[in-house]
This record gives structure tokens, C-alpha cells and sequence, in this order.
């Protein structure tokens, strides 16, 4: 009985998730109508009406009464939502023929809502508007959190919205009501939406766009940058443009994307002084720096760029969209991969591992367990030189003064093991499809942060298994484990009843 | 017979040195320009053809950005696409960028390869010495299947079927629990 209570209460919610993605997908279309692409735009009802349907079947199973969530039945909705949204949205994508198989379809879908940025897609650049909307839509709204969307405008009476809100990774509230966060959340990206996607208009106006295109190409510049999600409407990446304004206002909205929206609130509610004084923001800043100078040394002393301009655009950009999790590039990968020393490689694979802040649109390790990690090392050495009945206290500064203890050190650590580990298991799969160690750790250090920078193992030619690890990959990377985990537990349960 | 055997061979060799003639003339000729090569060379052993003078045929995607003076381009030629910038008066002759439903003119462009152009703040870039029309581009319309239209009108219809049986149960549900029923 009450096993049959919990499905049903899931399917629901999934359903409601299903049905979401169908009604998504009147902006792709309303895009291809505009742009008289008749085509794409019947490839967009056909694949809304599955996801309606399919959708609305299953909240025809609700029980008379939504019971409240527990946070395992949170963490499953939240894991089984994304495995339900991916293949209702690559519907599109496959239909339009640009992807060789449903797999490479479902596969950039999972790129595009992890913000992770790799593309199966063939003939990039003549892509139709509708399906590059579809894209870059999908990946902005990844940024924001599938469960988001349906916090804020369908589920405000659910007592127990946050426990799927926090099954999402999304692990700060900005008020104290869980759906007010989440409107919150979606108040801030579509503030910066408005900035953002004007801001870049007029820069792809100056650089010589036509007014229709400027206004596209400046709405999925945006969309992709913010999500830190990196998808590109042309085959050359963010190489397209040829633009140094361009490249360096794309480099302001990633470390903006790459931000906690709870810093962004705190910042635009309160205290300014916030971003100068929390954790996140200066193990960030920290990293970064010492990163990139790494980086852009050693592209100097290999002879690669000269001068400021060129190591800005090339180094300084590379690492910090490898930082943030976009995946931008200004550069082929034989360009960045085959001629960058293996220090340069080195800084790029760990900015691609440590990535964002929490609570962010960002994946990867993130700033905050950074933060905790070295201030846990220095708090045992201060405990080792004090005298034996001292007692040690650490603090640090995360929109409130907090005292380290054991628990937050356990918990963040074990976040950065599973990820060394996700990363090491795609590194060896990688390698054990035949490619070479450093590409393989590169590719898979890509994948596990949520990145899409590529040492060219992604492509429509790579085995299918390979491209099942890396979805599970992205899968994984995003959510941070602990859903997926429940979510196993959960079917565990359900087929031996323990 | 010998007549018209001698009109056949004048008219031959006519036209052997009017192709030889264009050949001669061509801005893109082998002989002037520097061998053809493919954009995925380039990108894949730029070091080597660095400061080289090469000839890239292909066509042209996306945009024809004019910045004032000069004008930037990307050129794909079937292996891979690479950026091309010039005076501005060399590419007046382009009207069509390719696209979804557009074919791009096919250019021929002649110029340096840059591995990292100072210039042009590091970009990988052909920077143009002559770029020669060879085709014009125009619409390529992209029609929708009938038999797909035919399937997407009966899946919105199975939609919104499903939709308002939804909807009829929600509101019901709602009526239930507000005691109206």
C-alpha cells in the first residue's frame, strides 16, 4: 500500500516535469514560425504533443491527495525528472536529422540541461533558428534547474517542495520560503537576461551582424554564457566572431553565471561588502588568478600568443570558461590541447574540476568545498601548534560567520572524492575506447565539471557506450551524487523490498 | 571533308587557349596564389603553414561582417571553417552567407595564414590578399514532409485530448477537496 502510494506520488511529479518540457517547447517553435522554418516547426508540435501526452498520462495517476514528500521521494524526483525531460526534449533534435542517432540526440539534451556544452550535432552552422533556440533554451534553463521551473509556477502550495529543490544541488535558500527562492532565482536571471542579451545585440551589431541575427545570436551568446553552459549557434564556437568586446563581455557574464544566487540576492537585497569577505568569491578569485597565470606563462614561454591582447583572449579566456563551467572557446582544440604545454593542460583540467560556486549555474567541485578544505588544513595545523588545552576555533565568512566542525569538512570531502573518482572512472573508460591517457583525462575532467571544452574525443564518432558513460557523467556531475544515489537506493528498494 | 575537318581543329584550339587564357587570368590561379589547402589542415598543423601564402575554396557561412575598413568572413570548405579578414573592398562582390535555408556564395580566398594574428588579438585567420567569386549563393527553401504534418496533426489532437481529461480530473479533484461536490 504505501509502496504504491510513494510511485504513484513520483509519477505525478513527473509527469508534471514531462508535461513542462511540452509546453517548453512553444518557444523553439514560435522562433521557427518567425523564421518561416515550416519544417522545424511541425518537427516541434509532433514532439510537444508527445510530451503533453505522455505527461498528462502520467498525473492522471495522482493520488486524491498529494501527500507530503519525504527527502528521499525529493531526491528521486529531482534525479528521475532529468532521465524523463532528456529524451522528450531530444525529440526535436532528432526529427530534424542534424544528429546521426536518438542517443547523440538525448546526448546533447543532457549536455545542454547540465550546462555541460558538448554537441553531437552535425552541420552546425546551418542549423535552423527553432533548433538552435531549442539549444541554447534548454541550457539556459538547465542553469536555473529543471525542478526550479516547476517550483516557481506549479507546485506554491507543496509543503515539501524543498526536498526535490535540494535534490537539484541547488543547495542555498535566498528566503526563507522555498518557492519564494526559487522566484527569486528566476527574478535574478531574468534581470540579467534583460542586461545580458542587450548588452550582446549591440556588441553583435557593431560587429557586423544583421539586425535579425545581432538579436539571436546576442539572445544565445547570453542564454549559454549565463547558464555557463557554452552550446554556440556556429561550428567555430565563440571563434566565430572574431571579436575582442564581444569575447570580453561573454567573460563578464561567466564569472557573473558562475556566481551563488545567494551572493547575487545578498549583494542586491543588503551588503555589497558580501562578495569581498565570503568563502566562495575569494577561493574563486584565488583560483582563477593563480590558474590563469599558470596558463598564460606557460602559453608565453611556448611562443604561442604574444603580447597582453593575445594572451587575454586565448589563455585567460580558456581558463576561466574552463573555470565556470562554460565550455567557451576561442580557439580550435588542436590549437588548445594539441600545442598548450603540460602545465597549461594541467591549470585547465583542474579549473575544469573545481569549478563555480554552489548554488550556482555552474558544475564541478565548486569554490565553497575549496574553501572549507584549505580552511580545514589550516585549522589543524593552528591545532597542532597550540599548547594541548587549547581550544581551536575556525571560522569563515559564507553570508554569516560559521564555526568549521568536522561534519562540514566529512561532508565536502566527500563530495570532492566522488567527483576524483567520477572523473577517474571516465578517464579510464576514455582510455580504454583507445584514446590516449592526457586526451582521456582531459575529455573526462570536461565531462565530470560540466564544462564541454574538448581534447577531440567527443564527436559523433565516438563509440555509443562511451557517449552512455559521459551522459551518465554529466548526469552525475550536475546533481552531485547524493540524488542519483537515492534515486538507485529507492529502485533497490522497490524491486527486493529492503 | 578536310574543310570541316579544319574548322574542328581551329575551333579546338580556340578553345584550348581561351581556358588556358582564364587560367592565366584567374585571380585564384595555382601559380599565383599558393596551393589550395584545407581548412582542417590549417587548424590541425597551423604552426606549419604559419605566415605561408595559401588558397582556401569554400563557402561562405553565417554572416558577412563589414567593420568599417575591413570585413571578416568564415569560409567552410567541407573539412572544417576558418576565419578570413581584408579590406573591406574585397569582398563587395558577396551577397549571400550560407544558412539553414540559404547556400553561401563559394569564394575563393587568397591570402597569409596567421597561425595567431597580432593584429587580430591571436585569432587562427587567413588574412586576404585577393577573394574571387566562383559561385553565387541563394535560397535553398526546406519544404515540411506532408506525411510528418499529417502525424503531428493527429499526435496535437491525441495532445490535447489527453490535456483536457487532465484538466477535467484537476478540476473535479479541486471541487472535491473545496466541498462544492
Amino acid at each position: 500500500m504505501t509502496v504504491r502510494w510513494e510511485w504513484r506520488t513520483v509519477a505525478y511529479y513527473v509527469g508534471l516535469i514531462a508535461a513542462v518540457v511540452g509546453a517548453l517547447m512553444l518557444v523553439p517553435l514560435t522562433v521557427a514560425m518567425l523564421s518561416q522554418e515550416w519544417a522545424v516547426a511541425v518537427d516541434f508540435v509532433l514532439s510537444l504533443s508527445v510530451a503533453v501526452s505522455s505527461g498528462c498520462g502520467l498525473m492522471m495517476l495522482r493520488p486524491h491527495r498529494l501527500p507530503d514528500l519525504s527527502w528521499a521521494e525529493g531526491m528521486v524526483i529531482a534525479a528521475l525528472s532529468w532521465l524523463v525531460a532528456t529524451p522528450l526534449a531530444a525529440l526535436p533534435f532528432w526529427l530534424s536529422g542534424q544528429w546521426l542517432s536518438y542517443l547523440d540526440a538525448v546526448f546533447d539534451v543532457m549536455s545542454g540541461l547540465t550546462t555541460t556544452g558538448f554537441t553531437l550535432i552535425q552541420n552546425l552552422d546551418y542549423t535552423s533558428n527553432g533548433i538552435n533556440m531549442w539549444r541554447h533554451f534548454l541550457s539556459w534553463l538547465g542553469g536555473q534547474g529543471v525542478i526550479v521551473l516547476a517550483l516557481t509556477f506549479l507546485v506554491r502550495s507543496l509543503p515539501g517542495a524543498v526536498r526535490f529543490y535540494f535534490g537539484e544541488a541547488k543547495g542555498e535558500r535566498l528566503e526563507p520560503n522555498i518557492v519564494h527562492t526559487a522566484r527569486a532565482i528566476w527574478y535574478i536571471s531574468l534581470v540579467y537576461l534583460a542586461i545580458g542579451w542587450t548588452a550582446l545585440t549591440m556588441l553583435a551589431l557593431r560587429l557586423g551582424l544583421a539586425p535579425g541575427r545581432a538579436v539571436l545570436h546576442g539572445l544565445w551568446a547570453f542564454m549559454a554564457t549565463w547558464s555557463t553552459g557554452g552550446f554556440a549557434p556556429m561550428a567555430q564556437n565563440l571563434g566565430y566572431y572574431h571579436d575582442g568586446a564581444f569575447e570580453f563581455a561573454v567573460m563578464l557574464f561567466m564569472i557573473v553565471g558562475s556566481l551563488n544566487f545567494h551572493l547575487h540576492w545578498a549583494v542586491w537585497t543588503r551588503d555589497r561588502r558580501e562578495i569581498w569577505r565570503n568563502l566562495e568569491t575569494v577561493t574563486f578569485a584565488t583560483t582563477v588568478t593563480v590558474l590563469a597565470v599558470l596558463v598564460m606563462w606557460d602559453m608565453s614561454r611556448r611562443g604561442l600568443y604574444a603580447g597582453t591582447a593575445a594572451l587575454l583572449r586565448k589563455g585567460y579566456f580558456l581558463l576561466l570558461s574552463a573555470h565556470t563551467g562554460t565550455g567557451y572557446a576561442t580557439v580550435a582544440p588542436d590549437q588548445y590541447f594539441g600545442a598548450s604545454g603540460p602545465l597549461a593542460l594541467a591549470a585547465v583540467i583542474a579549473a575544469m574540476l573545481l569549478g563555480g560556486s554552489a548554488s550556482s549555474t555552474s558544475g564541478g567541485i565548486k569554490a565553497f568545498r575549496v574553501g572549507l578544505i584549505v580552511k580545514s588544513i589550516v585549522w589543524d595545523i593552528r591545532r597542532l601548534l597550540a599548547p594541548d588545552s587549547a581550544v581551536v576555533i575556525e571560522k569563515f565568512h559564507m553570508f554569516r560567520e560559521t564555526v568549521l566542525d568536522d561534519r562540514l569538512v566529512r561532508s565536502a570531502l566527500t563530495v570532492v572524492l566522488l567527483y576524483v573518482l567520477t572523473w577517474a572512472a571516465g578517464t579510464a573508460a576514455t582510455a580504454a575506447a583507445g584514446y590516449d591517457l592526457a586526451q582521456a583525462a582531459f575529455e573526462s575532467a570536461s565531462v565530470t565539471g560540466n564544462v564541454g571544452l574538448s581534447a577531440g574525443v567527443t564527436s559523433a564518432a565516438m563509440p555509443a557506450w562511451l557517449k552512455v558513460v559521459y551522459i551518465l557523467q554529466m548526469w552525475l556531475g550536475r546533481l552531485e551524487f547524493m540524488s542519483v544515489f537515492v534515486l538507485l537506493a529507492y529502485l533497490w528498494r522497490g524491486m527486493w523490498g529492503r | 571533308m578536310k574543310l570541316r575537318n579544319g574548322v574542328r581543329a581551329f575551333a579546338a584550339l580556340c578553345a584550348v587557349v581561351v581556358a588556358f587564357a582564364a587560367l592565366l587570368v584567374s585571380p585564384g590561379s595555382a601559380g599565383a596564389a599558393g596551393p589550395v589547402v584545407s581548412a582542417r589542415d590549417l587548424i590541425a598543423d597551423a604552426a606549419a603553414h604559419d605566415g605561408a601564402i595559401v588558397t582556401v575554396v569554400g563557402e561562405v557561412i553565417g554572416d558577412i561582417m563589414h567593420r568599417g575598413t575591413i570585413t571578416w568572413i568564415n569560409v567552410n570548405d567541407g573539412s572544417g571553417t576558418i576565419g578570413v579578414w581584408g579590406a573591406s573592398d574585397l569582398f563587395v562582390e558577396l551577397t549571400h552567407a550560407g544558412a539553414y535555408s540559404h547556400r553561401g556564395d563559394t569564394v575563393r580566398v587568397t591570402g597569409t595564414f596567421h597561425r595567431a594574428a597580432a593584429a587580430q588579438g591571436g585569432d587562427l585567420a587567413i588574412e586576404a590578399a585577393a577573394v574571387a567569386l566562383v559561385a553565387s549563393g541563394g535560397p535553398s527553401p526546406r519544404p515540411a514532409d506532408p506525411a510528418r504534418l499529417r502525424l503531428a496533426v493527429v499526435a496535437a489532437v491525441i495532445a490535447c485530448a489527453t490535456g483536457g481529461s487532465w484538466l477535467w480530473r484537476w478540476v473535479r479533484l479541486r471541487r472535491a477537496a473545496s466541498g462544492t461536490v
